[in-house]
């Protein structure tokens, strides 16, 4: 859940192209597409409006099953995606079957038999070793031809996906040259590919990153279903035993090793298995180290990482040390549907409602985005705090929504209102608002002749004239050109 | 940000409200000074001749040191400031400044003579900030005489801006007078009448002497955009009284955040009668003049005989609109008897606040702490605190700094009703250590337990380490921050203690400790 430090690699459209490597003859080339799309993200300030379009470009490539896998990152937000081999001048329209973006993956798909004739789907090989030469595929600030560039694997780690920007998962760190383009294209050892190109950090120099065949492998199993459903969470908030006194009062022998529970999220895989308190000694038969680490060939990545390799379902399997022994812990894995709140969200319509130029959504993390990159400081206090930090205090309340009063539309109705948006909503009309349908309610039953709206911190309120809201609402709608008053 | 004001409530709102009271509320109607009013503003500083202005401004020269918040057994590097000062009656000298927070060496120069005389802070009250300084030698108050005191804050006009000079010269800088407001200084959590003077003059706030028609209109603290703001001369009267008569009692305290009713519909459904207006409580802190009295969700129609309109404005017999603040300290002092009319629960109710100063320590966050040291414990490297706004001004701009748990816990948790004021308690830093392995790099955390035991406090916090018997000490966070529960050897932390003096200069384990700890 920390927030990711590298920024994903910003996808250039329409670039003219630069002096170009020819493709390498090993057949790789062949089969790796250029992705350009027009995109039209939601408006989550004002939740019934749509950003313009606009364009951008990256890479795929065709793999089993005629279908073509890129980055979420490549197509978000997508309305028309066009895909074009490198051999071909004109591209074919794509849609998109399936967006993992907590792993930022997705698979697109031509209608066109005539698109993949001739074409060979690329096979997946292993995780690749540090140390082991690689090259990638894919079209670097667009350009017609297939660009290749070639390096070694630098190291193999859990890292943040900026994409989604609440997710960790496997990366690998190359010094082969990813630039912006190269998003969505092959990273190839051995006539396989062992990665797809994904993101970078702006000012690093020879450092990029892919995503390891291990997620590959997990997004296209999930997907066998037809549905795509993400990652298990194991829901353990840990703390390293690096502290020998912590060792010795959790009774932890000599030549045992592992890291201390400090929290068990409600409603995650570890809920009911393992407590707070116990020292986690392994996960899926990963020894643990005391650093949280377990080892994964020559590479030392998070015990996470062994829970992220299940399928919500599958069993996951714990060993903990309580109470002076060793004892196995065992649960089904579960997604905790809630961290989507924490997540960037795409191609979702931000649900709202609008009553008399009130504008009411719920509390996450894109609404927080759009008061600025500082609001943990800036943003009122009691949101930051139920986003940040209410799920490990009051962990019971875990799953509450938030309703937000975002912002007023300003009319003759409402403009004397002397609160500052966005705000936490507690109560309208003395009911209690948990969700958007509360909101909707709570209004549409009044009988009274004021609504009443109760905010949340210092207890202000505000009050709407009954009568003059319902004649105000329709007009507002109309002055602001909104659509529709609510949505879904 | 016109939802939740505060009228010194906390060290935090306000600093952010004195500003854009300065800037974002229409000036008192009274009070402004047309811009073409004002004095070529690009004008040179005049030297002040061998008028009377002359001899009643001094030069007061405070050498300080400040301790270090972020190693609080130490302090920082000294410095020296130099305040301009008002000669008053009684041949002392009358400074409106911060710098008398942790004096250490206090000198006072008149014009026309190379000598400082030594000189002693007789009285200090940080809630102006306003400091008495008395200089004990004969010699230095000859030629001295107290210039006139305005008995109302003038309004508007030319002024006169004195500020001495470290060369020795005393300089006059035109400036106009803006407004006449309510207004806090330095770090006080007071409303005081304050007046507003612009001014080209660069770097003012250290007690230049504001002069029209040659009384002493006030003394700047401070300044905002293009605007000087002083505290106006009946404050200093009152201060001055006050000194005289031995009984300063400092200036009360509201104590209140609240909301405003611009809005027609909310003030009808709360039962307000139609032209009637008034402000609704959000907050009343335990300490202040209206705790105990008023509750949130009153509405205050009416204080001390005046009505409040919708914003809390009243209109000021002199002054014109002043917000409400204002009337807890303008001719009034703690002891008195304030009345307050309110709205509750549909009862029009008169209800007497008794005025009350609030001492620092009756903020959560304590707004200033001067005469003394951090208060602190090191236990095996651990370093504790309670969160106080010096120590958040170790970040700089720490709105925007500061951990958001911090941030959240300064203005989302209120204060109890209890005698003190439940504090936010802080492993701090640590200081690396075989006794603290694996929590170096911990900081800035709220502590919520320690050894079981409930911390709300420093002092609960030293119990909770005192009272274990066990061998291991553990304390636990509030949760959400990072980490959760550390726990240390308690026989290796009682063995760090000489290792963290060597390494790191702790003379002190302890801030209570009066000699070296154990």
């Amino acid at each position: 859940m920390r927030p990711a430090a590298l920024a994903a690699l910003a996808l250039l459209a329409g670039a003219p192209a630069p002096a170009q490597l020819p493709a390498s003859g090993n057949g790789v080339a062949g089969s790796v597409v250029h992705v350009q799309v027009f995109r039209s993200p939601f408006d989550w300030s004002q939740p019934w409006r749509q950003e313009p379009v606009s364009g951008a470009s990256g890479s795929g490539f065709l793999i089993d099953g005629g279908r073509i896998l890129t980055n979420g990152h490549v197509i978000a937000d997508a309305r028309q995606v066009l895909v074009r081999r490198p051999d071909r001048a004109s591209p074919y329209v794509a849609t998109v079957e399936a967006a993992g973006h907590d792993c930022d993956l997705a698979v697109l798909r031509v209608a066109d038999p005539a698109f993949t004739k001739g074409l060979r789907p690329l096979r997946f090989g292993p995780l690749p070793r540090a140390g082991t030469r690689v090259n990638t595929y894919g079209f670097p600030l667009g350009g017609q031809d297939v660009s290749s560039t070639a390096g070694i694997v630098s190291r193999v780690e859990s890292r943040g996906y900026v994409h989604s920007g609440a997710d960790a998962h496997l990366v690998v760190q190359t010094d082969a040259a990813i630039n912006p383009g190269n998003s969505g294209g092959p990273v190839v050892q051995d006539g396989r590919v062992v990665g797809v190109a994904f993101q970078g950090f702006p000012g690093a120099d020879n450092m990029g990153f892919f995503i390891p065949i291990p997620i590959v492998r997990h997004f296209l199993g999930n997907l066998e279903d037809g549905r795509y459903d993400g990652f298990p969470d194991s829901g353990l908030s840990t703390a390293s035993l690096l502290s020998p006194a912590y060792r010795r009062e959790r009774g932890l022998p000599p030549g045992r090793s592992g890291v201390v529970v400090d929290r068990v999220a409600p409603g995650g895989t570890a809920e009911g298995v393992v407590r707070a308190g116990d020292v986690l000694l392994s996960a899926q038969g990963y020894a643990i180290a005391d650093d949280g680490t377990i080892r994964l060939g020559d590479a030392r990545v998070t015990f996470e990482h062994a829970i992220d390799m299940l399928q919500a379902g599958d069993e996951a399997r714990f060993s903990v040390w309580r109470n002076g022994k060793e004892q196995a812990a065992r649960a089904p894995a579960r997604r905790i549907a809630r961290y989507d709140r924490n997540r960037n969200r795409y191609g979702v319509a931000p649900d709202y409602v609008v009553y008399a130029g009130l504008v009411f959504m719920r509390l996450e993390m894109e609404l927080l985005k759009t008061i600025g990159r500082g609001w943990p400081q800036t943003a009122n206090r009691d949101l930051v705090w139920h986003q940040l930090f209410r799920e490990a205090e009051q962990p019971a309340e875990a799953d509450r929504e938030v309703v937000v009063l975002t912002r007023v539309l300003r009319h003759a109705v409402n403009s004397q209102m002397a609160f500052s948006p966005p705000v936490g909503v507690e109560r309208i009309n003395g009911r209690e608002v948990r969700s958007l349908a509360d909101v909707t309610q709570a209004f549409s039953t009044n009988q009274g002749r004021f609504h009443t709206i109760e905010l949340e911190g210092d207890g202000g309120i505000e009050a709407l004239d009954r009568a003059k809201a319902e004649a105000a609402h329709p007009e507002i709608l109309r002055q602001y050109a909104i659509p529709q008053d609510s949505r879904p | 940000m016109r939802f939740r004001k505060t009228a010194g409530r906390n060290p935090i709102a306000l600093a952010l409200l004195a500003a854009s009271c300065a800037s974002a509320r229409p000036p008192a109607s009274v009070a402004t000074a047309p811009h073409a009013a004002a004095p070529v503003l690009a004008e040179a500083p005049v030297p002040v001749g061998n008028g009377p202005l002359r001899s009643g401004v001094v030069s007061v020269r405070v050498t300080g040191q400040d301790w270090n918040w972020r190693a609080p057994w130490e302090k920082q590097a000294p410095w020296t400031r130099t305040v301009t000062g008002l000669v008053v009656p009684g041949r002392r000298i009358l400074a409106a400044s911060t710098a008398f927070g942790n004096p250490l060496l206090v000198e006072a120069q008149k014009l026309g003579s190379d000598a400082r005389s030594v000189a002693r802070v007789e009285l200090v009250d940080h809630e102006g900030p306003l400091a008495l300084i008395a200089v004990d030698d004969p010699a230095f108050w000859e030629g001295l005489v107290p210039l006139p005191l305005d008995e109302r804050a003038p309004g508007e006009g030319a002024v006169a801006i004195l500020r001495w000079q470290r060369s020795g010269l005393l300089d006059s800088y035109p400036g106009a007078l803006r407004q006449v407001r309510s207004g806090r200084h330095g770090l006080s959590q007071t409303s005081l009448l304050t007046i507003d003077v612009a001014s080209s003059a660069e770097g003012l706030g250290e007690s230049e002497v504001v002069v029209a028609k040659g009384h002493v209109a006030g003394l700047v603290t401070g300044r905002a955009a293009d605007t000087y703001a002083a505290i106006a001369a009946p404050v200093l009267g009152q201060f001055l009284a006050g000194a005289r008569g031995g009984d300063w009692r400092s200036f009360a305290r509201a104590g209140l955040a609240w909301q405003d009713l611009t809005n027609p519909a909310l003030r009808e459904s709360l039962g307000l009668a139609p032209g009637e207006t008034g402000i609704r409580l959000t907050r009343v802190l335990p300490h202040g003049s209206a705790g105990g009295v008023l509750k949130p969700g009153d509405v205050v129609l009416e204080l001390g005989g005046s009505k409040l309109d919708p914003t809390g404005y009243y209109e000021h017999p002199l002054y014109g609109r002043m917000l409400f603040a204002l009337l807890f300290t303008d001719g009034r002092r703690p002891g008195d008897t304030m009345p307050a009319k309110v709205l509750r629960d549909g009862q029009r109710l008169e209800l007497p606040l008794p005025l009350r100063a609030m001492r620092p320590e009756q903020d959560r966050v304590q707004p200033y702490v001067y005469g003394r040291g951090p208060d602190y414990v090191v236990i095996g490297g651990l370093v504790f605190q309670e969160l106080s706004r010096p120590y958040l001004a170790s970040w700089g701009d720490w709105t925007r700094r500061a951990p958001p748990r911090l941030l959240v816990a300064i203005d989302r948790e209120p204060d109890a009703d209890g005698a003190e004021p439940r504090r936010i308690v802080l492993l701090s830093s640590v200081l690396p250590d075989t006794a603290n392995l694996g929590y170096q790099e911990l900081r800035d955390l709220i502590v919520e337990r320690v050894n079981g035991r409930p911390v709300a406090s420093l002092e609960d916090l030293r119990q909770a380490f005192g009272s274990a018997a066990a061998a291991f000490h553990v304390v636990d966070f509030v949760s959400g921050q990072g980490a959760v529960r550390i726990v240390i050897d308690a026989a290796e932390a009682d063995a760090a203690g000489e290792r963290l003096r060597r390494a790191y200069g702790v003379d002190k384990l302890d801030s209570e400790t009066r000699s070296q700890a154990q």
